[in-house]
């Protein structure tokens, strides 16, 4: 696996992995791993302002800065 | 407390349940034949909706993201699936995202498996190049899957069959972690009977979910601190361990069963795919939603409330209705106590119907034609991400656009839209600023064009004491009331093609809804108006009120009439004042002035009243009491400096 990081210093167009998701909202969490931003799930960062934007394979979700940082991702492999 | 049956009838009742924006209503409107509102954005439908069809209660439920409700309008749709777990469910997803579908059926499994999986959208999937094994998907759930579309027909008979034939749920759960079955075995042991079906939800859901399924008596509040104690045991959240495992097994079936067509046009192809980026960028994103505010003002402000309603009021009531209406009455009706009921200056014909059918009636109808036009396409759920930062000022976040824009319509519908935001506490701060500084399309039109027959000076003012009011109440009242900001997560909707039909039905719809809500109380309103005139007691109030009209807020005597009837309805207070200000009655300072305080005024009645029922007494007579001394405040103030500036 390559380094874990958190989402929000990925390249806007870079594609990635889920690796982790730990909000401090239990509730955020949640919306996430419902959204498909789950353990595993790849997804496409299609930018990163003035929200960031992921592309996941069901569709795309938005979210803002403080929840991009409790994303751990990692490059896909 | 919603409940599922909409009335006592014996017919059996199935609930759709889905995921927000699959088409839900859509679906609903096609087999019932009832129209639900639809748009392109979640959170459309914030109440169940139910109706007869095929000898069956079809009940339209708000879109559920997630058992684990967030919003109001999807914890009416949670309590909905326990009440009808017995009865029937048949889930409605998308075919355009067969994966999120799947997590949801393994969720809602944990209470009643769904009857069906209907995959909504498979024509949209098909442009995708989506290629879906929907039996290969029905032997591995273990109930039907169906693909149909609510827009072209296709796979509808298929699923109105299912309807009809009861088929019992035999579903096949998704396989758990091994520490979450252990627990749940441990639990199953220290619970009593009765509450053993129920381990399993109880121990991976939210706290909102394990209350509920306390108020429907599935468990006892005796059986909670058990519960708690089992799930502080695990490392990580065992509800998120849940839809981490169910997310897992969605994505694998949806591997297996779900092919993308080679030489298909992919997710970055298409029209509607590039506008849709371009309306997100961080440059472009923003210029869009200029120029939608731009275009909007244009249709509204300058074609509605000028453009036609000039030529409805001088031309088509001006010169084409009332003429022959007035002479009719005076010569039909002896009586000038009727006549002046009916055409006098404060008649039914004259005031009421004038003001609601040439002056109300196009700048609304040009505002529900665009608003409409901007939900069906999916522009709303970007102009959300472009205004996120702005709205967190006010301690809002960009969700909170979507009751925003609606109350630049309707404050009535917007203050039930408010269900749609996360936290009480914001939904207290968006109530209370649609109560005070949000105007409706038909007070807006009218005020912009007082303000457009003014100097600049009178706008920019106006606009200032707006701005100001909106971040200064929003920034103080979000730092007053406890909690914290929610965050910011949205799902973004593809951008589509507005369908014709559904606009114009959604925006007839909306029209016939507010101009049934208005007419008879802009009657009520001249009325009282006509019995103050006739009694003498309108002068004595206009005498009444001169220190506080004339003296504070520098203001004509004749102006108490529009104030009065803005009691009832604050468009038909700016009406009032629009007449004045055409009449040559009101100068640049006094329309500032009379602008400030209208905006600003109470909320109508049937905006009271809605917000009484969803945010409770206490809050309203709070609201009530701060916007009355606000909006005489702010117009004070505004008197005062134009005034000191020589104005």
């Amino acid at each position: 696996m390559n380094d874990v990081r958190t989402l929000d210093t990925l390249l806007p167009g870079s594609p990635a992995v889920v690796h982790s998701v730990q909000t401090p909202e239990d509730a955020d969490t949640r919306s996430l791993l419902a959204l498909g931003l789950s353990p595993g799930a790849e997804f496409v960062l299609e930018q990163g302002q003035p929200a960031f934007v992921v592309r996941t394979s069901g569709g795309r979700v938005a979210m803002e800065r403080r929840v991009a940082r409790c994303i751990l991702i990692y490059s896909k492999p | 407390m919603p409940t599922l049956r909409a009335s006592k009838s014996l017919l059996r009742s199935v609930l759709l349940v889905g995921r927000p924006n699959v088409g839900k209503s859509a679906l609903f409107g096609s087999w019932t034949g009832r129209y639900a509102d639809v748009s392109n954005y979640s959170g459309t439908t914030l109440e169940l909706l139910a109706a007869r069809a095929q000898g069956l209660e079809l009940v339209d439920a708000p879109g559920l993201l997630s058992l684990s409700a967030r919003s109001e309008d999807e914890a009416v749709t949670r309590d909905a699936v326990l009440e009808a777990r017995a009865e029937g469910i048949i889930q409605v997803g998308s075919a355009c995202d067969v994966e999120g579908s799947l997590t949801l059926f393994f969720e809602l499994s944990r209470i009643s498996a769904p009857e069906a999986l209907v995959l909504n959208l498979c024509d949209e999937a098909r442009e995708k190049g989506l290629a879906i094994d929907a039996g290969g998907l029905s032997e591995a759930l273990g109930v039907p899957v169906l693909l149909a579309s609510a827009l072209t027909g296709e796979g509808l008979a298929d699923v109105q069959a299912i309807l009809r034939s009861r088929a019992p749920g035999s579903s096949v759960p998704a396989p758990l972690p091994p520490e979450l079955l252990r627990a749940a075995s441990r639990l199953e042991r220290e619970l009593p009977q009765r509450a053993r079906r129920w381990v399993l939800l109880a121990l991976t859901s939210d706290e909102g979910l394990r209350k509920a399924l306390v108020r429907q008596g599935l468990l006892e509040e005796e059986d909670l601190p058990k519960i708690e104690a089992a799930r502080r045991e695990f490392v990580r959240n065992p509800s998120f361990l849940f839809l981490s495992s169910a997310r897992e097994r969605s994505r694998e079936l949806a591997a297996l069963h779900v092919r993308r067509r080679e030489g298909a046009l992919g997710k970055g192809a298409g029209f509607g795919e590039t506008l849709g980026r371009w309306a997100l960028g961080p440059w472009s994103g923003p210029l869009a939603a200029l120029l939608a505010a731009a275009g909007l003002y244009l249709f509204v402000g300058v074609l509605g409330a000028q453009v036609i309603a000039d030529f409805l009021q001088d031309r088509v009531f001006g010169a084409w209705i009332l003429p022959p209406v007035e002479s009719v009455v005076r010569h039909a009706l002896p009586w000038s106590f009727m006549q002046d009921l009916l055409v006098g200056p404060y008649g039914l014909f004259t005031m009421a119907l004038t003001y609601a059918l040439a002056l109300i009636l196009p700048v609304v109808a040009t505002f529900f034609l665009a608003f409409s036009l901007l939900e069906d396409s999916g522009y709303l759920p970007r102009f959300s991400v472009i205004t996120d930062r702005l709205f967190r000022m006010i301690g809002l976040n960009g969700k909170a656009v979507l009751p925003m824009l609606l109350g630049l319509g309707c404050g009535s519908m917007a203050v039930v839209s408010v269900r749609i935001l996360e936290t009480r506490r914001e939904r207290l701060l968006a109530s209370l600023l649609l109560a005070l500084a949000v105007p409706c399309s038909a007070q807006l039109g009218l005020m912009l064009g007082m303000a457009g027959g003014s100097g600049p000076a009178v706008l920019w003012a106006w606009l200032g004491v707006m701005a100001a009011t909106l971040l200064g109440v929003g920034w103080a009242a979000s730092r007053l009331l406890p909690g914290a900001a929610a965050s910011f997560i949205m799902e973004i909707p593809p951008m589509r093609r507005p369908l014709p039909g559904n606009v114009l039905r959604k925006t007839g719809l909306r029209l016939q809804w507010y101009l049934r809500e208005i007419i008879p109380l802009f009657a009520l309103a001249t009325l009282a108006l006509f019995l103050l005139d006739r009694t003498g007691a309108l002068s004595r109030l206009e005498h009444g009120l001169r220190p506080l009209l004339s003296g504070l807020l520098g203001l004509p005597p004749e102006s108490a009439g529009a104030f009065l009837t803005g009691f009832l309805r604050r468009d038909y207070g700016a009406a009032g004042l629009y007449q004045l200000h055409r009449q040559g009655l009101l100068d640049d300072r006094q329309t500032a002035v009379s602008l400030t305080a209208i905006t600003l005024f109470l909320p109508c009645a049937a905006q009271w009243l809605l917000m009484l029922r969803e945010r409770g007494l206490r809050f309203c007579l709070f609201a009530t009491g701060f916007v009355l001394a606000y909006s005489i405040g702010a117009a004070a103030l505004v008197n005062a400096a134009w005034k000191a500036l020589g104005g």
